[in-house]
């Protein structure tokens, strides 16, 4: 049994806990150990980087200290909170300014951080740990064709992601591997706005309508998605801002993980699937 | 050898190259909010450059960025513009934003306080404190989304907090001492 | 050993040295050492006054040694060799200290610089006693040159030595000559045909009684040194007697394949068969067969039409490849670019759009020739209404090329011309900069504004699809503001990238590339066509991206040079060199491995290495390799360099 250790972030404990039910769901039946890195605090987000600096290294830098330097790698299932956790590592190294800062902060209050594990996107332990061979192994109920659009957003790619930043392949492989119908779509890695969707909703929406109008219009049946501000973004907000352009036709908005999960035989409630706003349940009738 | 503010900047982390700018405007080009700019990011830099701080730092454009990276990963010249971004928002929220806009400065007023506190996010939380700093009848705005949100499970009632609250705040305050750069 | 008698000369290079380095005091120091006879400093120590007073002084005051503190031994190691010379002194005798790359340009701070250049120079006057005359050897040359790549600047440069009466072998990977420049319609500035005025040129090259042409053809070997290169050649099969076939096409039409294979030519725009002849002026125009499409060759089974069809009975699929042997004094690289791939940058939508295109398919496109016959159309066959180009797709990007290809502003320019010529299309010229430097460029843009083309100053961003037509992004830099334009048709103006196969090239030849990714030239300003590998001369894009003009030029200078070899009959080989001890030898072979120019051979009776002065470059790397100590470098051994070493730290 590999083991990992895991950092849900704070939307899995709450908006997100379909996502939370559906990785803990597909990696046990992939046998695979998440061990949840102990009173982690939340990554800052786009937020605490906009207003200081220093905090901002600090937030994700006090989840690296926490977090066991040998108990495997550190899976994150957001794409904000792995772009914090990474961006942190990336700078500590970069820049001895921060480096000393953070150094400095954490000695004075009994933390250390000796021995970083390495911060991967689940995504990306999926692809390259587990592999899509085994993937497919494990299918017992194929995706029949379902058509889908793969929606990877921005931080999971950029800057410092795993993945091409302009076309990003994971995503399309993982849900090829599932039977899923992957339909061309350019949006992939374009922004959803979730950083501005309650301050200035007027631009978030026209970034997340965009994104929906040429899912809708490449035919795609449901979006499909590795990241809980977007899927929040996407699915909650999906009402008013197809009221707002007049957009007509309601796209599920689903997890990668809980695409996975059915694929491999488990029920659509095991993977929380009915706390979509916008209901999958059209979507998934021929999967049955 | 340069203006000071654009020595200002590059003394930050991120900021180091930005006199590379050659102005193609490729960041403007391929950022999902520059349309609602009066300052696109590449005109910010060229403000930067001619020492124009207070302009820059009066403007709400800075906080249209919604940290996409498309504009660093595209630079023809490597320049971390997204970086750049957080530097002048840094800046401007110890020196102007407070003063131009109450949405923006009750949003992430809100966050950072709830984290600086309890050191975990609750959506819920979240709105019913930006609503009362800002105009308590955005609640009704964002009721019916809250209701199914509520409905579908997916609203924390209790609020989450890490237990060794006092060393996160210890740590937070510290960073804020430290001058925040 | 206090019997030497040393003349020191420091240079001020005008400001370059002296405005860090103290040069008199650097003079004043020096010349207190004992056998430093005469020291002095001077402006510029190249100039004729400069060589008089060091020649002056050999002739009156004796001098036996001489040390010149200046700039790089690059550059003026040979002019103060000839000074000694010419008063009578082995050129030898000369030790230069580089007080200029390597202390004044390097720092600012003019203590540490008067330091650091007095120690260099003390270094030099320590080492200078030991150096030994040697004389430098010349070599008869072989009188034939061959060029590898037949574009526009390997055609210019053999064609201008085989005028010259002297044989060339002009080896063309492809089946045609030409190269990109046969896929235009036209060209910049001047809009003359590509046509008319490359295909004279290539016939000449066909019909030169001095040229012998290998298409689908390449170096697989060179040996030797400058004046006697051995190159080895393999020549692919066209499976086509080039004695019998007429070029009449008839296997082409008869083909199997007939319009099914992507034809490379026409940058994939048109299907070919099997058998095909390349373009309609190509030279050879001979029919060809292409081994990996054919039927009878990839999989034994075919029902011949081809040979069936041919009249002249060419057709002969038991042709193997050929190996060939030249002999020839020097060698002439012109192998071009290659296009950047507009793949590596997903958000043009290059390959997901049909109607997102790059430069040459749409040179392809307005070829009269070509697979629309000269008509510029969207893939559903009509004529776009805008177009837009968007220029440095793949250049001035840290992302893919720092540099700038030169080419593109202007092709952009022409290729907004030739939408407004043929279709009166909007044209949106997307750039960072004009670049358009050339002689009569300017005019050509100022020309081209007037025809109404709409040049948007900002670099396009992304091209999206939006309700069935294309949408680029950019930002209007001049206006400040973000705009979206519709457009049928997008032309990506991409980069010029060294050849893929450049590095192997490189190796083949013992050549270096330069940090681009190009072949290297000698000296960026003042030798842009020797390589650094005597006898070795670069042409055309292989070198940097240009134009054709300088193409063509560059490819006259590399036929001079071959001819200058020629016309001299003998070549000066650099007297320092390795040499091996047979006694101490053990015959390990370390050597043979280490040395680039492969200088050394094993001498198969004696069982001891043998080094090749005249291949041999001194190097040194043998030397320091070798585990028996056997190997001196002439000029640079042991004693001198430890002296050297000791006179610095001293
Ligand atoms: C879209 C576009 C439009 C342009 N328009 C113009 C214009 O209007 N006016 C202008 O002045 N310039 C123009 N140029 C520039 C012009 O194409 C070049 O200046 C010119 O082609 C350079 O010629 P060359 O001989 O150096 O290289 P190439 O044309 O690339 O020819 C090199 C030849 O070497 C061969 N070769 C390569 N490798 C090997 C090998 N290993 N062994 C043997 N043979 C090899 C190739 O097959 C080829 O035949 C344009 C360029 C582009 C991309
Ligand atoms: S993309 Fe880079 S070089 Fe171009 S304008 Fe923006 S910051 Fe400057
Ligand atoms: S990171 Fe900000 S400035 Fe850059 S493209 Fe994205 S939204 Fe625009
Ligand atoms: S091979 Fe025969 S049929 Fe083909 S072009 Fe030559 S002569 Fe004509
Ligand atoms: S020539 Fe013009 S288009 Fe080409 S790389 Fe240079 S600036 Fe860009």
């Amino acid at each position: 049994m590999i083991a990992y250790q895991y950092y849900p972030g704070c939307s899995l404990h709450a908006s997100a806990r379909d996502y939370d039910e559906s990785v803990k769901g597909v990696l046990g039946c992939l046998e695979i150990k998440l061990e949840e890195v102990p009173d982690w605090n939340c990554c800052g987000a786009t937020i605490t980087p906009s207003l200081n600096q220093l905090q901002a290294q600090i937030l994700p830098a006090r989840n690296l200290a926490l977090a066991a330097e040998n108990k495997g790698d550190l899976i994150v299932p957001c794409n904000a909170c792995y772009m914090s956790l990474k961006k942190v590592q990336h700078n500590m190294v970069k820049y001895k300014e921060i480096r000393e800062g953070v150094i400095d902060i954490f000695s004075q209050t009994g933390l250390s951080l000796t021995g970083m594990p390495k911060v991967r996107h689940l995504l990306e332990m999926i692809m390259e740990d587990i592999g899509l061979a085994k993937v497919k192994e494990m299918v017992t109920k194929t995706l029949k064709d379902i058509k889908i659009v793969s929606y990877s957003g921005c931080q999971l790619v950029r800057p410092l992601g795993f993945d091409d930043p302009e076309d990003p392949q994971a995503l399309d492989q993982l849900m090829e591997a599932l039977g899923a119908k992957v339909l061309p779509f350019s949006q992939k890695s374009h922004c959803c706005g979730s950083s501005l969707i309650t301050t200035q909703p007027e631009l978030a929406f026209k970034m997340v309508d965009s994104i929906l109008e040429e899912a809708r219009k490449v035919g795609a049946e449901m979006v499909v998605v590795t990241c809980p501000m977007c899927q929040l973004n996407l699915d909650a907000y999906q009402g008013q801002i197809n009221n707002k352009f007049n957009r007509t036709g309601e796209l599920p908005i689903i997890y990668f993980t809980q695409l996975m999960g059915l694929a491999m035989g488990m029920s659509k409630s095991q993977l929380g699937i009915q706390r979509g706003i916008v209901s999958s349940n059209k979507a998934l009738e021929k999967i049955g | 050898m340069f203006e000071d503010f654009t020595s200002e900047i590059m003394s930050y982390p991120g900021g180091e190259k930005i006199t590379a700018c050659m102005q193609c405007g490729t960041c403007t080009g391929s950022c999902p909010t520059s349309h609602a700019m009066q300052y696109t990011p590449r005109k910010l830099i060229s403000l930067i450059r001619a020492n124009q701080k207070d302009t820059v730092l009066k403007s709400l454009d800075i906080w249209k960025c919604a940290s996409c990276y498309s504009c660093t990963t595209r630079c023809p010249r490597g320049i971390k513009f997204t970086d750049i971004m957080y530097i002048l928002k840094n800046l401007a929220w110890k020196e102007q934003t407070k003063k131009e806009n109450k949405d923006i400065t009750g949003f992430y007023s809100a966050f950072q306080g709830l984290i600086e506190k309890r050191g975990r996010m609750n959506e819920t939380e979240l709105i019913m404190k930006y609503s009362f700093q800002t105009n308590p009848a955005k609640l009704l705005e964002f009721a019916p989304l809250g209701m199914k949100m509520i409905i579908k499970g997916r609203a924390a009632f209790i609020a989450p907090k890490v237990r060794n609250q006092d060393q996160l705040q210890k740590i937070m305050k510290l960073a804020q001492e430290r001058g925040g750069e | 050993m206090s019997d030497h008698k040393i003349g020191v000369y420091v240079c001020h290079c005008g400001s370059n040295i002296n405005g860090v380095v103290n040069c008199a005091k650097v003079t004043e120091e020096i010349g207190k050492l004992g056998e430093v006879v005469v020291a002095k400093d001077y402006k510029y120590m190249c100039s004729d006054p400069g060589q008089e007073m060091i020649k002056n002084d050999i002739r009156e005051k004796g001098l036996d040694r001489v040390v010149v503190a200046a700039c790089s031994p690059r550059m003026h190691e040979p002019t103060f060799r000839r000074a000694l010379e010419g008063a009578g002194l082995n050129g030898y005798l000369l030790e230069m200290a580089n007080i200029r790359e390597h202390v004044s340009w390097v720092t600012k701070d003019k203590e540490e610089a008067t330091k650091k250049a007095l120690s260099l120079v003390k270094g030099a006057v320590k080492r200078v006693k030991l150096h030994e005359p040697i004389e430098e050897r010349e070599v008869p040359v072989t009188n034939t040159t061959l060029v590898l790549g037949g574009g526009i600047s390997g055609i210019q440069a053999a064609l201008q030595v085989a005028e010259a009466g002297h044989k060339v072998y002009l080896i063309e990977q492809k089946q045609y000559i030409g190269g990109n420049m046969a896929k235009f319609d036209k060209t910049f500035p001047t809009l003359d045909c590509a046509a008319c005025i490359l295909t004279p040129k290539m016939v000449d090259v066909g019909q030169s009684p001095n040229i012998e042409l290998y298409t689908s053809s390449e170096v697989i070997k060179v040996d030797g040194y400058v004046g006697n290169f051995t190159v080895t050649v393999r020549e692919k099969p066209r499976y086509i007697n080039h004695d019998k076939c007429t070029g009449c096409g008839d296997c082409a039409s008869a083909c199997i394949m007939k319009n099914r294979i992507p034809h490379e030519f026409d940058e994939g725009l048109s299907k070919r068969s099997a058998a095909y002849i390349p373009f309609p002026q190509a030279v050879p125009l001979k029919a060809v067969i292409d081994d990996e499409n054919c039927l009878l060759l990839t999989r034994k089974k075919c029902t011949l039409a081809c040979v069936k069809a041919c009249g002249a009975k060419a057709i002969n699929f038991n042709q193997h490849e050929t190996i060939h042997e030249f002999k020839v004094g020097s060698i002439i690289l012109a192998t071009g670019f290659d296009l950047f791939d507009a793949k590596r940058s997903p958000q043009y939508g290059y390959g997901k759009y049909p109607n997102v295109i790059n430069g040459l398919q749409f040179e392809r496109m307005t070829n009269a020739s070509g697979p629309t016959s000269g008509h510029i159309t969207l893939a559903d066959g009509t004529e776009p209404k805008s177009v837009a180009v968007i220029h440095c797709v793949g250049s001035r990007d840290e992302n893919y090329n720092k540099y700038c290809s030169r080419v593109c502003c202007m092709s952009s320019v022409k290729f907004a011309h030739l939408v407004k010529d043929h279709c009166d299309a909007e044209v949106y010229e997307f750039y960072i900069d004009m670049r358009t430097f050339g002689k009569g460029y300017e005019e050509f843009y100022n020309r081209v504004q007037e025809e109404g083309v709409h040049f948007i100053r900002g670099k396009g961003a992304e091209v999206a699809q939006k309700d069935g037509r294309l949408v680029v992004k950019a930002e209007d830099t001049l206006l400040g503001q973000y705009r979206e334009i519709p457009v049928d048709m997008v032309i990506l103006n991409t980069a010029l990238e060294p050849r893929v196969d450049a590095e192997k090239v490189a190796q083949t030849l013992g050549i270096s590339r330069s940090g681009d990714g190009f072949f290297m030239e000698s000296h960026i300003k003042l030798d842009p066509v020797t390589t650094t590998t005597d006898g070795i001369y670069l042409a055309g894009c292989c070198q940097s991206p240009k134009d054709i003009p300088d193409s063509v030029a560059q490819g006259s200078a590399a036929a001079a040079q071959s001819l200058a070899i020629i016309a001299t009959g003998k070549v000066k080989i650099s007297p320092i060199s390795a040499s091996i001890d047979s006694e101490q030898c053990a015959g390990c072979q370390i050597c043979i491995g280490l040395c680039t120019y492969r200088a050394i051979k094993l001498n198969e009776e004696t069982l001891r290495a043998e080094i090749n002065e005249a291949v041999c470059k001194g190097c040194g790397t043998c030397a320091a390799g070798c585990p028996s100590g056997a190997i001196k470098v002439s000029h640079f051994n042991d004693d001198q360099l430890l002296a050297q070493i000791e006179g610095v730290l001293a």
